[in-house]
């Protein structure tokens, strides 16, 4: 008995892998327009000789059905900056009818509170400046995938124009790229049950047109509209810079180092502090420091303590009265650099 | 001898012409009728019901009844009835799905060459025997287990899936 177990489980997964296979190779099915037949013959004897009688061939056409499958290509949420020039989020229509079929392509910019396949809610606050359009192989002239043949996947790319510079970090720009069955001339929408009477995509008979789609996973489009959809979402990173400035005095004329006081003659340290509290370094990053140089003089030469993050020694000049240093990168994440220098009161 | 056991006499060896006559010619009497339908649900009085209606509209994907309805419209009965049928092209044949009353149904997994009981049947693929899938059957045969007596009418048919 237990062997016998053994066999059933043994042909069983055999006989998956072997349909798996063989539906693979005709996910489209048979071709629209294929007249299938059936003809019967029957044998018998009378009389001890033999007769044959042939059937009527019982036909049928196989109509066309039209499916097709949407869904975004990128591995994770695409991420860009703010004041970008142009950014794409990726795709993939797949034919799964039995007849070649147009696709008309058209994107949605998605409201705030949309789910993507990659974060949800979603935080929008300043996306609507972006342009966005559904192009197919990023050029830009044509929104219609034309005449694709079945299984044969296809990339488009919704492409955004001009990130505006007022993205914040952190925001999720969502969009859901829409392909909608059409005939050849890239327009003409497709309606479900109806017999196409004019042998569209090379159909040498009339054949009903079927709309075989389901709705998509976001309730983008819904079943048997001849529409396929998915989503695809960008995500702002952005430095987010802070600046602190403290002054401490630390000496006197009078009381030297013990507890100085703020009286001409003394002199006070300044501390700037830039901190990146953004997901991604800053670059470029320049202090300028302008000193009221009527009550201050600015005494020695800025130091920048603490250089962990530093990728560059910053450089620096004293004009009067501005104190110009550039600190180059600020890495993400809570990196901080620092600004010393003293003046003296007048 | 009577002249009316010559009547009876003369009566049968006239029987016996006929039936000679209807042996050797293919007459054809038996009538081979073969449809493509397929179920679909209706709703009738609220209550859904399955109908069988003519292939009108067909999708990959979808299953379709064929059937052969056979009458003996001659006066003899039909020995060694056997009817058989090719899976049509671009169609699978649906496992378990044959039927024929008074019939016993052989497959054949080599174009009609040889017929045989399902589990009886094997592929060979890459050297390797194994057991044949009902979607590899490409025909069907149904043989009479008796005589068609004449006037005797009834369907074999089958489901297969279009590819």
């Amino acid at each position: 008995m237990k062997s016998m177990l053994k066999q059933t489980a043994a042909v069983l997964v055999l006989g998956l892998l072997a349909l798996g296979t063989a539906e693979k190779a005709h996910a489209g099915g048979t071709a629209a327009g294929t007249t299938v037949t059936n003809t019967a013959t029957l044998n018998y004897t009378v009389g001890g000789v033999g007769q044959t009688s042939q059937s009527n061939s019982a036909s049928f056409t196989v109509d066309r059905k039209i499916n097709l499958t949407v869904s975004h290509a990128d591995g994770a949420i695409v991420t860009i900056n703010p004041g970008q020039a142009t950014a794409s989020l990726k795709f993939t229509i797949t034919n799964t009818g039995n007849s070649k079929m147009s696709f008309k392509l058209s994107s949605v910019d998605l409201a705030a509170s949309s789910t993507t396949p990659f974060a949800a809610p979603n935080n929008l606050s300043n996306k609507t400046t972006a342009s966005a359009g559904a192009y197919t192989d990023l050029a830009k002239s044509s929104q219609v995938v034309a005449s694709l043949v079945p299984d044969t996947p296809t990339t488009v790319y919704i492409i955004v124009d001009n990130l505006p510079l007022s993205l914040a970090d952190g925001d999720i720009l969502a969009y859901a790229l829409k392909a909608q069955a059409v005939y050849e001339d890239g327009t003409t929408v497709i309606t479900n049950n109806l017999l196409d009477t004019s042998n569209h995509y090379g159909a040498t008979v009339n054949v009903y047109n079927v709309l075989a789609d389901d709705k998509d996973a976001y309730n983008d489009d819904s079943k048997n509209d001849g529409i396929g959809a998915d989503r695809d979402a960008f995500k702002v990173l952005a430095p987010v810079l802070s600046i602190t400035k403290n002054a401490t005095t630390i000496s006197d004329p009078v009381n030297l180092t013990t507890n100085p006081k703020n009286i001409p003659g003394a002199t006070v340290e300044y501390l700037v502090t830039v901190q990146n509290a953004g997901s991604i370094a800053a670059n470029g990053v320049t202090i300028t420091d302008s000193l009221p140089t009527a009550s201050v003089t600015y005494v020695n030469a800025w130091t920048s303590p603490d250089n962990a993050t530093w990728t560059a020694v910053p450089a620096g000049s004293y004009v009067a009265p501005t104190l110009t240093v550039i600190f180059g990168t600020i890495n993400g994440s809570g990196g901080k650099m620092y600004l010393k220098y003293d003046v003296t009161i007048n | 001898m009577n002249h009316l056991s010559m009547k009876k006499i003369a009566a049968a060896l006239l029987l016996l012409a006929v039936c000679a006559t209807s042996g050797l010619a293919a007459d054809n009497s038996l009538k081979l009728v073969s449809k493509a339908e397929k179920e679909v649900t209706v709703t009738r009085d609220g209550k859904k019901e399955a109908k069988l209606v003519p292939v009108e509209k067909a999708l990959p994907g979808e299953v379709v009844l064929f059937t052969n309805h056979y009458t003996n419209t001659g006066s003899t009965p039909a020995e060694e009835a056997a009817i058989t049928n090719p899976v049509p092209q671009h169609m699978v044949y649906v496992d378990g799905s044959a039927f024929g009353a008074g019939t016993t149904i052989t497959f054949s997994v080599d174009k009609g060459k040889t017929f045989d009981l399902p589990a009886n049947l094997t592929k060979t693929v890459k050297g390797k025997k194994r057991p044949a899938r009902a979607d590899e059957y490409t025909n069907i045969r149904w043989t009479f287990t008796s005589p068609l007596p004449p006037g005797k009418e009834g369907d074999v048919g089958f489901k297969a899936r279009l590819k």
